[in-house]
């Protein structure tokens, strides 16, 4: 794809988006039957699906704590799900990292003390990719999990702050992700006391800036939670004389 | 009707109550569920087993030494011959009582009594209460109107005896299942068994 030589013109985006504004989302809760807890997400032109099992027998065995349940995170992308060809999907150095973090994103918020010797099960399938995948399978994650009713300290929003044309700009697609000459932070906070719970920069940015980047991002992470809880409460309590109207929005 | 859901601020009497939590003297919420009565109803979520709880499982293999019994948990529940009157075999159903709980949640069981033939259905754990209403008024409503044998163990494995009505008792459960966050529920289950039964005859 050509690169256009100016990402902002005038204050607004390639895709019409001023710099505060995040892309429409919206998430669905409890999609999936055999899942304990799942959610799917779009988020621009993102589309992911997050899924969690358990708490369940850990396997292997060895890898059981007897303190603490553990946390396992497969984050994949399917072989359609970016503009270039993605090739054979499958565990590469990309997914292993993400899956990685978000393993460690989960450790700090999950009440693992109240299942000893279990294991969690987090999937997620990134089913079509615009730049930002990570933060949006972390909020799916994040509702999946309440869906599955384990209990947790915290909601968790994640979004992407970066630099584009020298300027702080959320919520980053695809296209000002790969320009050059920016910064892309994705970050991922605890919607309750604004812990900081993921921080990736790659790219520089001054010491001024920071304050800006985290400023918008605790901004946007209220936003990012009340969807979140929103989806949740659509599950349960949307209702029409008394009967569940819409419970299951795949299948 | 209030949500909850997790690090959802709570007003501080509710300290010390379950699926809450406190830091800095301030209570949260740690599962997502609703509040009905000053307390956290869960929406979703495992069995938590305590001691006394009666319980359905299904015996998965015989030891030497006694049982291990599938419970709805990660962990097998372990039953003792010593404990156990009669023999069991792999694939019968037991009614059971939790006899203990070890520090890494497995469960010792004791007092089994075998459950003839019949079906059994596995439901989340937390709409167990509803199942069975407020002094056993819907599991008995729906024995009376039925006519079959049905045991609700805690742990959510729910177990249906063969009799002529069973189609009809696993649709009023799964209505249940359903509707369980809505208020109202065995009047509604009432005349929607009444219907059911009328359809069939």
């Amino acid at each position: 794809m050509e690169k256009p030589d100016k990402l902002i013109v005038n204050g607004k985006r390639l895709d019409g988006r001023g710099v505060d504004d995040l892309r429409p989302i919206s998430i669905h809760a409890h999609v999936l039957s055999n899942a304990d807890g799942s959610a799917l997400i779009r988020w621009g032109n993102n589309l992911v699906l997050a899924g969690v099992r358990g708490p369940r027998e850990c396997f292997p065995r060895h890898m059981a704590d007897p303190f603490k349940a553990i946390i396992r995170a497969k984050y994949e992308m399917t072989p359609f799900s970016s503009k270039e060809e993605h090739g054979r999907s499958g565990p590469n150095r990309r997914s292993i990292e993400i899956s990685k973090l978000i393993r460690h994103v989960f450790e700090n918020v999950v009440l693992l003390e109240k299942y000893p010797k279990s294991q969690i099960d987090i999937f997620i399938e990134i089913l079509q990719s615009d730049g930002g995948t990570r933060c949006a399978a972390i909020t799916a994650a994040s509702v999946a999990l309440a869906d599955a009713g384990i209990p947790m300290k915290d909601m968790v929003q994640a979004v992407a702050v970066g630099k584009v044309n020298d300027e702080i700009v959320l919520d980053l697609n695809y296209i000002e992700d790969s320009a050059s000459d920016g910064a892309d932070v994705p970050i991922a906070v605890a919607g309750r006391n604004k812990d900081i719970l993921l921080f990736q920069m790659d790219g520089i940015l001054d010491k001024s800036q920071f304050e800006e980047v985290f400023s918008k991002v605790f901004k946007a992470a209220d936003k990012i939670k009340e969807l979140q809880t929103k989806a949740l409460e659509e599950v349960y309590f949307a209702t029409e004389k008394g009967e569940v109207k819409k419970r299951l929005p795949l299948y | 009707m209030d949500t909850v859901y997790p690090g959802l601020q709570l007003d501080k009497s509710m300290y010390g109550q379950p699926y809450t939590y406190s830091e800095n003297g301030k209570v949260y919420s740690n599962v997502f569920g609703m509040l009905r009565n000053d307390k956290i109803v869960p929406l979703q979520g495992q069995y938590d087993p305590k001691r006394g709880d009666i319980i359905i499982g299904v015996v998965n293999e015989e030891k030497f030494s006694g049982y291990s019994v599938y419970i709805n948990l990660p962990s097998e529940g372990s039953l003792s011959s010593r404990d156990s009157r009669e023999e069991l075999e792999t694939g019968d159903v037991i009614e059971c009582e939790v006899d203990y709980v070890n520090e890494i949640k497995q469960v010792s069981l004791t007092n089994p009594k075998k459950l003839g033939f019949g079906s059994v259905m596995i439901i989340p754990p937390v709409k167990v209460p509803r199942v069975i209403g407020k002094q056993m008024s819907m599991i008995n409503l729906i024995k009376e109107k039925t006519g079959c044998d049905i045991r609700m163990g805690k742990n959510g494995i729910l177990w249906i005896n063969d009799c002529k009505n069973k189609p009809i008792v696993i649709k009023t459960i799964n209505k249940i299942l359903r509707e369980a966050q809505f208020s109202g529920l065995t009047s509604r289950i009432g005349e929607f068994l009444d219907k059911e039964i009328k359809n069939k005859e």
